[in-house]
């Protein structure tokens, strides 16, 4: 439980990409993305509420994601983030480029 | 262009913003007290780990408003807030530079206005250094 909040260094604009997956999926409270993006990496990618959080203005800022209140499972209020029509374009576009990135270091990594 | 619209609506309803933040940052930390808890976790171990959120709440807070409000924009309104609060404090002082500031450009502006020559000796009277 040490380093509970510390993730490993994310290629920039990485984060922005997953919140997108993870809410391609539904609407979200933070607190949930963060558990999602958790249990689905195995543990490995553990991300901090001061990496989240800004992640999320960022995406709102963007137009690329909307908030609302409502009320979560233990009836507290919660804001659930939904992607928008542009914010699901944005995952398509950003994935492409990500797939792109990765088979680059690929290539360079596996020549000599 | 947006974008701009949306921190322009960010910056006229930013006690909101922040309160919705706020809020939300709260929940996010009592969600995570209470997974400590339902995991076992002694006491102790959970202060700190709920105290190591508070630490980022605050760092979460002010990397937030750095994306909505350019953080050179933020230091200009800290900087004018500060130098506004000093010279209401020192009233008196501001009073007086107010007045001799105003003095001066009143009277230059009323030189350079005037072409006559015995006007500008006037004015030499005024301003000595010129």
């Amino acid at each position: 439980m040490g380093a509970m909040n510390q993730a490993p260094d994310l290629l920039p604009g990485t984060l922005d990409l997953l919140i997108l997956k993870v809410l391609s999926g539904g609407s979200l409270h933070g607190y949930r993305i963060a558990q999602h993006l958790k249990a689905v990496s195995g543990d490995v990618l553990q991300v901090g509420e001061s990496s989240l959080y800004p992640g999320l203005q960022r995406l709102l800022l963007k137009g690329w994601v909307k908030a609302e209140w409502g009320a979560s499972e233990n009836n507290r209020r919660a804001r659930y983030y939904t992607l928008t029509a542009a914010g699901r374009k944005q995952l398509a576009v950003e994935r492409q480029e990500f797939d792109r990135l990765i088979l680059a270091i690929h290539k360079v990594l596996n020549t000599a | 262009m947006r974008q701009l619209l949306r921190r322009a609506w960010y910056a006229i309803r930013q006690r909101r913003f922040d309160a919705d933040l706020a809020e939300e940052l709260e929940f996010h930390r009592a969600m995570k007290q209470r997974e400590l808890e339902e995991r076992g976790v002694g006491p102790a171990e959970a202060g700190f780990a709920v105290r190591r959120v508070l630490g980022s709440v605050a760092l979460a807070q002010d990397r937030a408003r750095d994306v909505w409000i350019w953080p050179w924009l933020q230091d200009l309104s800290q900087d004018l807030r500060f130098a506004t609060r000093l010279l209401a404090k020192d009233r008196w002082f501001t009073l007086v530079a107010v007045l001799a500031l105003g003095w001066a450009l009143a009277s230059i502006a009323q030189c350079s206005r005037s072409s006559m020559p015995s006007a500008f000796g006037a004015c030499r009277s005024i301003i000595p250094a010129v």
